[in-house]
């Protein structure tokens, strides 16, 4: 397998000269699509035949290079090899002259399902899989009618294979040579895709495209683009979310060589200043000389000490109900010896990608251009044409490699957009870099939302949950924005609840609120959103309720599962049973703990090999069994799952916590919020994937929720004591 | 990097064992396991979380860096 991507063709070949080279066809096929999407008449939703423009996903070059675009952001998940290896598959194209690219922000390439430019939701397979499939089947139907017309045979007298149709009489035609022809015939409104038996690439394992130009370092990522003229800048931020700008002492900024300008700009809340230098470094320290007095007056200064207080209260009465089933007072009826009262504390979280946040922006009056990683193009797009008083089809929207995400690229208000746009605005022609540094990451909002939660139990005579009432208190994602019509049911953020009001577990007597307060601290998903506490919550009270029943966790588990959980069965089943021959060995000293959970469609399950060193957890092993239909890639499904949980541990980290006193984070680099480093990590992950021919599931987020429970899991059985409380700064 | 012989041979082996997520950290963990190659030839776990214990992976992509650093161990022998 010696696929790789060329990265030096990939940077010559920019969006721009791609679209337009497409727009000519000259030498190469092009593929519109269009029409059914059989994934929205799965989901129960009306399918909507929609003609799309004429836009590329497929570009053959005469050469026999397949250029294939991908339309989401490639930022470590491996789509941008997934998806092409779908649509290679169905056209039987040569693996090895496959290339990938990101899609620039265009109607054509909205996710099929959310209706905009986007990665989230584990969406990238599960939604576009289907969608690659159809292209690539279509793309080759245009090849193999190209080569019939040429031979004049019947098109159902060809075969392909490996970039060739082959044709009667030993008639063979590359794929390079007929793209031409191709490109002229009639786009197939239906297609037949390949039975999966049929797959060549898809199942297997297939390393990633990207991977030499990243081990290189020639790959380019968002950060690292360089035009002429291009100027870079900063913002100093307010103190405190939200606060003004009352006077701006700029006198020994704009003295330092290479500042170019000094100015206010609004901010999403607030109002912050922009400082355009020459270069990062000079922006940086005239930042440092500026001397802001702020206007703090009109803002709540949120302080986590004192949400605490207030998160614990609410949860102590009901909230707008999550879920309800059976009796809401079958909890009274059962005696204080059988119940389980437990609070759980979990702080702000940052995402910290390891690229920092950045977007270019060029504003010429009439049209703008912008670079961005970005997981929200659409949202982003319309944010700058906002900005810049434009229509979105007047921003170019050019996606980058993103180093690293996990939400922090998918903002509902665009924040970072809006700020390089507002700066490019005052910068007419001249493009500039808005970089936020990390400190200006960790502590410029936009966290996992703190929550607190709180649970009461009854256990019936054979131990398992008879009455369960929960409340759950935390921010709401979407509150107050385009969102909230989907994921606010009820009063409920639902984002807020997933992974506990929709229980996989039997428990007769259910009952689930939900409380929204408001602080002033900017909140965002974080890879897994609602499911990093609530798996949590639910995983840990499952398994003090099977050592209370004195029966094995899993056993338990696989018990108190509904019996339609059937991706959740088949995960424990699977990582029951690849654990079975270490747990039956573990040296003194360690102990094993076990999680399962479902979500974004996946069932997971994990057993984890836990000591302790030092006052804190070591991971020495973790078993995860997987179950997300069929495995598109098993070796990125592997990758995501052997990562995804040490992304899962930094809940644990002792400085795993966004904290805010008198309204100021208190912490700014990775000294004071630290994620996992090799020592935090278990030193193996063992991945099994459920064998399955079912609709693919993403991948993406499901590694992170089942990790941390598993591991406070083992702890409990090694120190007896249960931990509720994140971060976990005690042992 | 590529035109030094231990360089390539972890270059190699960290595409070969597809250690790379996001990419945006690699470069950084590729030098400190060429670093460590040159002075340990045959590295413990230990010697590798010393060695890399400064190098942040955000993705966490640490088990297959392990792989790809004794990989390319067994390779430079």
């Amino acid at each position: 397998m010696t696929a790789t991507i060329n990265p030096a063709n990939t940077h010559q070949l920019s969006r721009r000269s791609f679209l337009r080279v497409s727009a000519t066809a000259a030498g190469g096929l092009l593929v519109s699509l269009y029409l059914d999407f059989p994934l929205l008449a799965q989901e129960g939703a009306a399918p909507k035949a929609r003609a799309y423009p004429p836009d590329a996903f497929v570009h053959i070059k005469p050469d026999g290079k397949i250029v294939i675009t991908v339309n989401r952001l490639e930022f470590g998940q491996g789509v941008q090899t997934s998806l092409p290896m779908v649509l290679a598959d169905e056209m039987d194209a040569d693996w090895s002259q496959v290339m990938a690219e990101l899609a620039p922000a265009a109607d054509v390439y909205k996710d099929p399902l959310f209706g905009i430019q986007m990665v989230g939701g584990s969406g990238s397979i599960a939604h576009s899989f289907q969608q690659y499939r159809e292209l690539g089947a279509r793309t080759r139907a245009m090849l193999v009618a190209a080569a019939a017309e040429q031979w004049k045979v019947a098109p159902e007298q060809c075969r392909t294979e490996a970039s060739v149709v082959h044709g009667p009489g030993g008639k063979s035609a590359k794929y390079g040579e007929l793209a031409e022809a191709a490109a002229k015939q009639p786009v197939p409104a239906i297609v037949k895709v390949k039975d999966p038996a049929q797959f060549k690439l898809v199942g297997k394992n297939m390393r990633r495209l990207d991977s030499r130009a990243k081990c290189d370092g020639s790959l380019k990522f968002g950060l690292d683009l360089d035009l002429p003229g291009m100027k870079t800048a900063v913002v100093a931020h307010p103190p405190v979310f939200g606060g003004r700008v009352k006077s701006i002492d700029d006198k020994a900024a704009r003295e330092l060589a290479g500042v170019q300008d000094v100015f206010e700009i609004p901010l999403a809340k607030g109002a912050g200043v922009a400082v355009v230098a020459d270069k990062f470094w000079t922006a940086k320290q005239a930042r440092d000389l500026l001397k802001v007095e702020w206007d703090l007056s009109p803002v709540e200064p949120a302080d986590s000490g004192k949400l605490w207080t207030q998160y614990k209260e609410l949860a102590r009465t009901a909230g707008n109900v999550a879920a309800s089933q059976g009796d809401q007072k079958a909890l009274e009826a059962i005696p204080a010896a059988n119940r389980i009262e437990a609070e759980f504390e979990f702080p702000y979280l940052a995402h910290t990608p390891m690229e920092p946040l950045n977007t270019t922006v060029r504003f010429d009056g009439d049209k703008a251009e912008v670079w961005a990683g970005s997981q929200f193009q659409t949202v982003d797009q319309m944010a700058v044409a906002q900005t810049l008083e434009l229509k979105p089809d007047q921003v170019t929207f050019h996606t980058e490699y993103a180093g690293g995400g996990f939400g922090r690229r998918a903002v509902i208000d665009s924040h970072v957009q809006r700020e390089a746009a507002a700066i490019a605005k005052k910068l007419r022609g001249t493009p500039v870099k808005l970089i936020w540094t990390r400190e200006d990451d960790v502590q410029g909002g936009y966290y996992r939302p703190m929550h607190a939660h709180r649970v009461e139990i009854g256990i019936g005579q054979d131990g398992t949950p008879t009455a369960w009432r929960h409340v759950i208190v935390g921010q709401s994602l979407v509150a107050g924005t385009p969102f909230a019509p989907m994921l606010i049911k009820n009063g409920v953020d639902q984002t807020a609840v997933e992974g506990t009001a929709d229980t996989h577990y039997i428990i007769p007597n259910f009952h689930v609120s939900a409380h929204h307060p408001t602080p002033n601290v900017p909140v965002l998903w974080w890879r897994s959103v609602g499911h990093t506490h609530n798996a949590f919550v639910m995983e840990t009270l499952i398994d003090e309720l099977a050592a209370r029943a004195k029966m094995n966790p899993i056993a338990y588990r696989l018990k108190l599962l509904k019996p339609d959980a059937g991706k959740l069965r088949r995960s424990l089943a699977l990582a029951a049973e690849k654990s079975i021959a270490w747990r039956g060995k573990l040296p003194k000293g360690h102990a094993w703990g076990a999680a399962c959970h479902e979500c974004f469609g996946t069932g997971v399950a994990c057993v984890a090999d836990v000591s302790v060193e030092n006052g804190r957890p070591r991971v020495h092993r973790v078993t995860v069994a997987v179950d997300c239909g069929l495995a598109v890639n098993p070796l990125t499904i592997e990758a995501q799952f052997q990562a995804g949980v040490v992304f899962g541990l930094s809940q644990l980290m002792s400085k795993g916590a966004i904290t805010l006193k008198d309204g100021r984070v208190e912490q700014r680099n990775f000294d004071g919020y630290t994620p996992p480093y090799m020592v935090d990590a278990p030193v193996a992950v063992d991945v099994y994937i459920v064998p399955s021919n079912e609709a693919p599931t993403g991948c993406g987020e499901p590694p992170v929720p089942v990790i941390s429970p598993a591991v406070v899991n083992a702890l409990a059985r090694l120190t007896g004591k249960r931990y509720r409380s994140l971060p976990l700064t005690a042992v | 990097m590529a035109n030094d012989p231990v360089g390539r041979v972890v270059q190699d082996a960290w595409v070969a064992q597809d250690v790379v997520q996001c990419g945006y950290c690699q470069s950084g963990q590729i030098m400190s396991a060429v670093a460590l190659l040159k002075s340990t030839p045959k590295p413990t776990d230990t010697n590798i979380e010393e060695s890399l214990g400064g190098n942040l992976c955000r993705c966490g992509t640490y088990v297959r860096i392990r792989e790809a650093i004794k990989a390319a161990s067994q390779k430079l022998k």
